[in-house]
């Protein structure tokens, strides 16, 4: 399935490997954090590129001991209802401070991009997609009411910064 | 109360486009019924037994006249010129083409209106108390925080796809009229030390699964207290339950995890919450909302009580003055409750003219503030003891102003099966006939203060569990039963109602209610009692026996 990331499209080239799977010896890889953790120096020691996938359920402060280390981490949503990914990816970026690439993976809807983004997605998987709707989705809302891994400066703060505000009452 | 800004103005703007181009897609084909459904549930957009029903929003339920006026065009042009008010302090139109929903969006908007998060999986609308800012009782004015947390959970990036709906509350009063305890967070604003903060309650809920909620913090200064709720929201996010709906709610987790795990976690979350990760609400802000909610200039009025006044005036007036005024915090003034129970009316429905006319009442004579109950009234906040002969005389040729606020005929009543694909049972004809067995104004003010509520099915939508006297809608083998309990409540001792026993047939249901005040006539010392009270002071069994005494 296509992957977007910063405005560009491209094919997925990495195999998934799971716990009960055997890691092959070439090609990319993203294994599941309990593989990883499993065989840390084998996977990283790799000459082609890697990641690790958290599912909604799984800890991400787990990976901290590696985490400035790793150039991927996927989040799975098994489905777009299951709203778990959204604070793992929140846990990653904003409180163990994971800079590198934050892809979505599973089933999501192109209506959710907006909130992967602030949470702080940076890449997408989406089963079909039109490079410019995700532009679109991205731009919809000038502001936004709260903080979040987006960095995106919320209203409470703009409303302060120099700008007058409407008269009471 | 609360006005727009620019930024709120150019956001729910957009929010409309959005929604705008969604319809679009879905009625094009190009969007699937499956991948539309939340994305309608969080516009406030439900299927329902025979047409899409919209929910608008009102925000801790305030509302200023065009606001109401806009209510009530919609009800005229896109509906079938009425509205119903919700439980929730909202209001929805039953009878609106989904084709249609965006232009009505774009009306809302013009009045500072939306429909954002009354449905789905997402925090909805923040209720609050329908005499907040003018209530003797309460130590200062909850609308700026209900304002402060609506704006912080509109399109919550991280919360908008949680296990189940969140409902959050909050009061400031001694006495709790938002029934805190059943909800998802209970927010009570304290002070302690002359600092004000919240005392927490979380894992309340009605449902299948009434539980009340657990005390989480008994302080969170108020400058912390979103920082709290996104710890709260993080832990039911990442670990309430997925796989069963009905077992979703965050109340299943405190239960599950027990009250002492869940406080813990939420500590520990918290806890980590490094610098960054903090809201940091500015002063300004929290002053800026607070602004908003002064009370207007209301006049002195030195003069004698209202209670000697009234008595130059009409024996209605009298009977409707003692029911619907609630004393206010400034000498001569009053908040007035309008009825939406009349004889004949589905409770909480208004038609358009009658939207119409509280909105010019308000205007002319409520210093323009309007709010929505929870038990599905409309209250002028501000209203002069001299003003109200002249306000009951202009409800009264609306059928407005019915006496009843906090009787036994003020039901608090959910659509059940005559409009909802979740309902079991029908709940507005039979509470059209316990209208009819109760519909002596002296017989209703002589039983007194008693909260009747009725549900169509164990979704509760109609609060039945913290009813003094609740009632169920169930379906036996086709055939519409309904199952009595009695002795709950929804205040500050909020406790889930006992079931008295087997569902009965609908015609029994009123001279079995008859039976109960009967008996609670007999054992209450004086008229003062109120039936809670003699429940919870003589216990369920001489209630129980009156449900089936004539079987």
């Amino acid at each position: 399935m296509p992957i977007v990331k910063d405005s560009q499209i491209e094919e997925r080239r990495s195999v998934f490997v799971d716990i009960q799977s055997d890691i092959p010896s070439l090609g990319e890889i993203v294994v599941s954090i309990e593989k990883f953790i499993e065989n840390v120096d084998a996977v990283r020691n790799r000459q082609e590129g890697w990641g690790v996938r958290l599912n909604g359920d799984d800890e991400p402060s787990s990976l901290l001991p590696w985490l400035n280390t790793i150039n991927l981490i996927e989040v799975n949503f098994p489905k777009f209802s299951d709203g778990r990914g959204y604070s793992v990816a929140q846990v990653l970026r904003r409180r163990l401070g994971y800079q590198r690439e934050l892809r979505a993976v599973g089933d999501i809807a192109f209506d959710q991009i907006n909130y992967l983004y602030r949470c702080g997605f940076d890449a997408v998987e989406l089963d079909s997609v039109d490079i410019s709707h995700v532009g679109e989705a991205l731009e919809r809302f000038t502001n936004v009411y709260q903080p979040a891994a987006d960095q995106s400066v919320p209203i409470f703060q703009k409303r302060f910064s120099g700008r007058t505000v409407d008269a009471v009452h | 109360m609360y006005r727009y800004d620019e930024f709120d103005r150019t956001f729910v703007n957009e929010r409309v486009e959005q929604f705008r181009e969604q319809v679009e897609r879905r009625l094009r084909g190009e969007l699937a019924e499956e991948k539309f459904k939340p994305l309608r549930l969080q516009n406030g957009v439900y299927l329902q037994l025979h047409a899409y029903m919209l929910r608008v929003a009102i925000p801790y339920g305030q509302l200023n006249p065009n606001q109401m006026r806009m209510l009530a065009r919609i009800a005229r042009e896109y509906d079938r010129g009425y509205g119903h008010f919700t439980a929730r302090q909202n209001i929805q139109f039953n009878w609106i083409a989904l084709k249609d929903i965006p232009d009505v969006l774009a009306l809302l908007a013009e009045v500072e209106m939306h429909a954002i998060q009354t449905s789905g999986n997402c925090i909805r609308n923040v209720t609050t108390d329908h005499f907040a800012g003018v209530a003797q009782d309460e130590i200062c004015d909850p609308r700026p925080w209900c304002e402060i947390i609506r704006q912080w959970s509109t399109l919550h990036p991280e919360f908008g796809y949680l296990p189940r709906k969140f409902k959050i509350a909050v009061t400031a009063a001694d006495h709790d009229r938002a029934a805190i305890k059943v909800h998802d967070i209970g927010l009570q604003i304290i002070k302690r030390d002359g600092e004000v903060g919240f005392k927490v309650f979380v894992g309340g809920g009605q449902g299948r699964t009434p539980r009340i909620a657990v005390e989480v913090n008994s302080f969170v200064p108020e400058s912390n207290i979103l920082d709290y709720l996104e710890a709260i929201m993080r832990v039911y996010n990442r670990h309430g339950r997925r796989d069963n709906k009905y077992k979703a709610r965050i109340k299943i987790l405190v239960e599950s995890l027990g009250a002492d795990e869940f406080q813990k976690q939420v500590e520990a979350e918290y806890a980590a919450q490094g610098e960054t990760e903090k809201i940091a609400l500015p002063n300004e802000e929290i002053e800026r909302i607070h602004r908003y909610f002064e009370l207007p200039n209301l006049p002195e009025i030195e003069s004698e009580p209202l209670s000697e006044k009234v008595g130059t005036q009409s024996k209605d007036f009298r009977l409707w003055a003692s029911a619907n005024l609630n004393p206010h915090k400034v000498k001569g003034f009053n908040s007035v409750t309008v009825s939406l129970k009349p004889k004949g009316v589905a409770a909480g429905d208004a038609t358009d003219r009658q939207m119409e006319a509280i909105a010019d009442i308000a205007e002319k004579y409520g210093f323009n503030d309007i709010r929505v109950t929870h038990a599905q009234n409309i209250v002028l906040a501000n209203v002069s003891d001299d003003d109200a002969p002249k306000i009951f005389e202009e409800l009264k040729k609306h059928n407005l102003a019915t006496a009843n606020e906090g009787q036994i005929t003020d039901m608090i009543v959910c659509p059940g099966l005559d409009y909802c694909n979740l309902a079991n049972a029908r709940s507005i004809p039979l509470s059209k006939e316990i209208y009819n067995e109760f519909s002596d104004p002296s017989d209703a003010k002589d039983i007194g203060r008693l909260h009747l509520n009725i549900s169509g099915c164990i979704n509760a939508c109609g609060h039945h569990h913290v009813g003094h006297i609740g009632i169920l809608g169930v379906d036996r083998k086709g055939q519409e039963y309904y199952q009595i309990s009695l002795g709950g409540r929804a205040d500050q001792d909020a406790k889930v109602g006992q079931i008295t026993g087997p569902a009965i047939e609908s015609e029994k249901v009123p001279k079995a209610l008859r039976r109960i005040i009967e008996a609670y006539r007999s054992y209450r010392n004086n008229t003062e009692e109120p039936f809670i009270d003699v429940f919870d002071r003589v216990g369920q069994e001489p209630f129980k026996e009156a449900v089936y005494a004539d079987s």
